[in-house]
């Protein structure tokens, strides 16, 4: 692996696809969101493990839109900007091309969750949640993070515009949360259960209902962490496999 | 497969470049190289001309590994493309005709980010220093590329495409869209590149011009079929029909009839700079050029006829070009 091209890739997600203003706002929506949260707080009615669930959602659905949109943009710019002629005609096999350009989205994903721990121990100080808050953040947030952007980069690969490739990848995204956003109405029949089960986004929030709520042991999460890693892996496998169609405009 | 060594007919050639029967044929069906046998030796500059849509690229991509061919072969010092990939890409260079830079880099950086692709060495650094140095951008090194003009940009491509020492260096429309000064600064870096360097230059150039005064051997392509493949001189004596005189002399007018007379003469006319055109008659050998010339030079002499100067015209690049085209059609 080429470390200079990881190196470039997160330069150049972070300055020059706005990354660095993508992390601002996320930061700016988190903060207001603390603000609301603490402003409140002593008249809230919401327990605090229910106020830290959300501050993790909105973390984690701030980080993977940010990442997603840097991710489905990485090939489609090099082919639009004429780059990947000459990256093509380098030594760099394409698979370490999209691993380069995977890695250096999940630098700025991992950054984003790093940032969204202040605001999490502001929220849940005195709650005695915050390290489970905070292992939930980084082990589901990985999870995700590495499954999204794996589907990312494979949308840059296939599609040939970039617009089409951030809209299909929000897209996706919005399909996988839709039955956690409305777990109540899924829970309803039993192919609705069958997708919140195997639906990783769910599961991501259903493990987080059970450490902070139901205080439920990490080793008794098996049934949601499944799906999680399977999804994961399965993304960056495919990611990988689907990298040799790595090709010039008009070429694919 | 074997590797081939040199053809056989010419044993003392080092062949750079080669195809046999090379063909690319699309997906929607469109062939756009038709059995192409190409040869271009070590140290050449060699123009590969042909209209818009004549195969030039994608014999470029062929050539350098971005496009399998359909059937035959392509070969890089002997190596054939498809099964050497990856070493093929440690021989060449290239500057493609639609050349993205990353903006936000600056030169050096660029260079460097290249240079790191092709195995970076500590001593890499020095050799993008004697790079910038070599194509007149030291001073801009460190200028974003976003600030450069076109031609300091197509520099820098040249620079890019030498970074990893290459053997064979491809530019596919180099002087496109430069003005009379880039154009002239990018072919004298290419003879300099190619002379001191030692480098097989491969040039696509819509700008004749370019051909002319760049390259020893061309090739013409249209609809992905070889037409012609020669030295300039070779192409300019096979199309040129007629050998053509230019004369000069002190009166046009008395001399226009004398001439018209002889039988070596086909026709006679004046150019714009009121310089006498001399078109002789077709399928003359050189022997009955040289009586021709001696007949004209004796007829003006004996006539009182000061000629000032006497030159042979030569086909330019164009003419060729256009000829070979057209008579395909």
């Amino acid at each position: 692996m080429n470390y200079q091209i990881i190196k470039k890739e997160f330069k150049e997600s972070l300055f020059e696809s706005k990354g660095l203003w993508m992390i601002a706002v996320s930061a700016a929506i988190l903060s207001g969101l603390c603000f609301l949260v603490l402003s409140m707080k002593e008249g809230s009615v919401l327990a605090q493990n229910d106020i830290l669930q959300y501050a993790i959602k909105s973390a984690l659905f701030l980080t993977l839109i940010v990442s997603m949109v840097l991710g489905s943009a990485s090939f489609i710019v090099e082919r639009e900007e004429n780059t990947m002629e000459s990256l093509l005609l380098t030594p760099i096999p394409k698979r370490d091309l999209a691993v380069a350009k995977y890695l250096g989205v999940m630098v700025i994903g991992i950054v984003m969750l790093a940032a969204a721990v202040p605001y999490l121990m502001a929220i849940g100080a005195g709650s005695g949640l915050i390290v489970s808050a905070i292992g939930i953040l980084f082990f589901g947030g990985l999870l995700l993070l590495t499954a999204f952007v794996a589907l990312s980069i494979i949308l840059s690969i296939l599609m040939n515009s970039s617009k089409a490739s951030v809209l299909t990848s929000i897209l996706i995204m919005t399909i996988l949360t839709f039955p956690a956003m409305i777990q109540g109405l899924f829970k309803l029949s039993s192919i609705g259960t069958f997708i919140l089960k195997i639906d990783p986004v769910a599961c991501c929030f259903n493990m987080m209902a059970a450490i902070l709520t139901d205080k439920v042991s990490f080793f008794a999460l098996g049934s949601y962490i499944m799906p999680l890693v399977l999804f994961a892996f399965t993304a960056v496998i495919l990611m990988i496999l689907l990298s040799g169609r790595i090709a010039l405009k008009g070429e694919k | 497969m074997t590797e081939s060594t040199n053809t056989t007919d010419c044993p003392s050639k080092k062949y750079m470049i080669r195809t046999e029967e090379l063909t690319k044929v699309y997906k929607n069906g469109f062939k756009a190289v038709d059995c192409l046998n190409l040869e271009v030796e070590e140290g050449d500059i060699f123009g590969f001309l042909g209209p818009n849509g004549a195969g030039k690229t994608t014999t470029i991509r062929m050539l350098d590994g971005l496009l399998v061919p359909t059937s035959g072969r392509a070969l890089i010092a002997e190596k054939d493309v498809s099964e050497h990939a990856n070493e093929i890409k440690h021989l060449i260079g290239v500057v493609p005709e639609s050349h993205g830079y990353y903006y936000a880099m600056t030169a050096r950086e660029y260079l460097l980010y290249f240079s790191s692709l092709f195995d970076a060495k500590k001593e890499d650094h020095q050799y993008i220093d004697y790079l910038l140095d070599r194509v007149g951008l030291r001073e801009k090194a460190d200028v974003t590329v976003g600030q450069f003009s076109r031609g300091m940009k197509q520099r820098l491509g040249i620079a890019k495409a030498l970074v990893n020492r290459p053997r064979v260096i491809f530019l596919d429309e180099p002087t496109l869209g430069l003005d009379p000064r880039g154009q002239y600064e990018i072919q004298q870096l290419l003879l300099e590149i190619n002379h001191t360097d030692k480098i097989t230059i491969f040039i696509t150039s819509h700008l004749l011009k370019d051909i002319e005064v760049l390259c020893n051997k061309v090739s013409i392509v249209k609809n992905g079929i070889l037409i012609e493949q020669g030295s300039i001189p070779e192409l300019q004596q096979k199309y040129m029909t007629h050998y053509t005189m230019v004369i000069n002399t002190n009166d046009n007018k008395k001399a226009m009839p004398l001439l018209s007379s002889l039988s070596s003469v086909r026709r006679i006319t004046e150019d714009d700079e009121q310089q006498l055109v001399v078109k002789l008659i077709k399928g003359l050998n050189n022997n009955q050029v040289n009586e021709a010339k001696h007949d004209i030079m004796n007829t003006m002499l004996s006539a009182d006829i000061d000629i000032e100067e006497m030159t042979h015209k030569t086909l330019s690049m164009e003419d060729i070009f256009f000829r070979a085209t057209e008579t395909e059609e």
